[in-house]
């Protein structure tokens, strides 16, 4: 009976992200991979030679570049004026540490695989605030070097944003592989994790629980799982 | 401000960013532009033209292309400019011609697919970031079969048969 009973009641949820950060961070994934696939396309020596996504816009992957390249720097500009409360937000809890985050370190190698993660107290677990502080350092890099690029067009200036515009890449690519495969929830550990940021921005407590515990409490604290509508922060 | 509102303005937002970085392309671009060998010129009194092969000539795959440009070429890591060549109109297939002269073959990604016959070989000028120059030349090129072996320069003036 109780079995049967535990299967109708639905399994409690919580919502991580409100509706407008879920979609803050869809458009900026859409652009960014554009962005990524157009200029790695180029800076393999493809340059010429239409993309896929070239024949797809039916232009060319150095205008698509560009044009894209100006929808997200709007994107992020939008970002920061509408949502500057919740980007205030991600920078203050990105660059907060605690003398207890190093045991989170300690087991994350191991809790990878088995999802017994070390306790934190922030909103971000110490690994996703290290890299938040490295994807926004990268895009906002990004963003500035390139409409560097295309405000000056060429002469030394370009050669010093071009530099700052590959070598952000170079460092954001490897990252930003990090992050979708640790977002995918593919790794045993971060299973059920995607939810946060996608369909709704539900997911199980259980999850909440294992990646982001302090949060989960506080958010607990004030009311039941179920009746959680909207997050602590607006974001 | 209702939740539909907020993104209608979002969206426009976006699309103006987008179109305003379309339009300023375009605007880029809109320099001189001529044809024949002697070349043109364009915004900030930049030439550019296509010192061999002469206009209307014949040539065999592959074949060396000349460029005369009024500005320096390089790479984009320079922050020089370049040149982009292309045929027939088509600038969605193009090579990077960096200096002065460039080797175009039926591997070549602008050759790629075009047949023997008479063709309009483009070159335009770019900027670092890729963008117009504002100066743009075409010749007419018959264009024969692949010849194999070294490239064979073209002729300097004059068409001529093969």
């Amino acid at each position: 009976m109780a079995t049967e009973r535990s299967r109708r009641v639905p399994p409690e949820i919580v919502r991580r992200n409100n509706a407008r950060t879920r979609w803050f961070h869809a458009g900026v994934y859409l652009t960014v991979l554009v962005l990524l696939f157009t200029g790695w396309w180029l800076t393999l020596g493809e340059e010429g030679e239409p993309s896929v996504l070239s024949e797809l816009f039916g232009i060319p992957d150095t205008e698509l570049h560009t044009n894209i390249g100006w929808v997200f720097a709007g994107l992020a500009a939008l970002g920061v004026v509408l949502g500057w409360r919740a980007a205030w937000t991600l920078v203050v809890d990105s660059v907060r540490f605690r003398r207890s985050d190093l045991g989170w370190f300690a087991r994350w190698p191991a809790a990878v695989f088995t999802g017994r993660f070390g306790r934190h107290e922030g909103h971000f677990d110490p690994g996703q605030r290290i890299m938040n502080v490295i994807l926004v350092g990268t895009l906002l890099a990004l963003i500035v070097s390139g409409v560097g690029l295309v405000t000056v067009s060429g002469g030394p200036e370009f050669v010093l944003y071009n530099k700052i515009h590959r070598w952000s890449t170079y460092l954001l690519t490897p990252a930003l592989a990090g992050h979708i495969i640790v977002a995918s929830g593919v790794l045993p550990g971060y299973h059920g994790a995607w939810r946060a940021m996608h369909l709704g921005g539900r997911l199980r407590t259980t999850v909440a629980r294992r990646l982001w515990p302090a949060w989960l409490e506080r958010q607990q604290g004030t009311s039941e799982p179920e009746a959680l509508a909207e997050p602590e922060r607006k974001r | 401000m209702t939740k539909r509102v907020r993104i209608s303005v979002l969206l426009g937002a976006l699309v103006l960013v987008g179109a305003s970085a379309c339009g300023s392309d375009e605007a880029s671009g809109s320099g001189g532009s001529g044809s024949g060998s002697g070349g043109s010129g364009g915004s900030g009194g930049m030439t550019v033209s296509i010192a061999e092969p002469a206009d209307g000539s014949s040539v065999q795959m592959p074949f060396q292309v000349k460029v005369n440009s009024s500005v320096e070429l390089g790479t984009t890591e320079s922050g020089k400019h370049h040149v982009h060549l292309y045929f027939d109109g088509d600038d969605s297939k193009y090579e990077v011609v960096e200096s002065d002269t460039v080797e175009v073959s039926s591997s070549s990604k602008s050759a790629q697919g075009l047949s023997p016959g008479k063709h309009e070989m483009n070159i335009s000028l770019r900027n670092a970031d890729h963008s117009p120059a504002g100066a743009e030349t075409k010749i007419m090129v018959d264009i024969g079969g692949t010849g194999g072996g070294a490239p064979q320069p073209a002729p300097t003036s004059g068409g001529y048969g093969y």
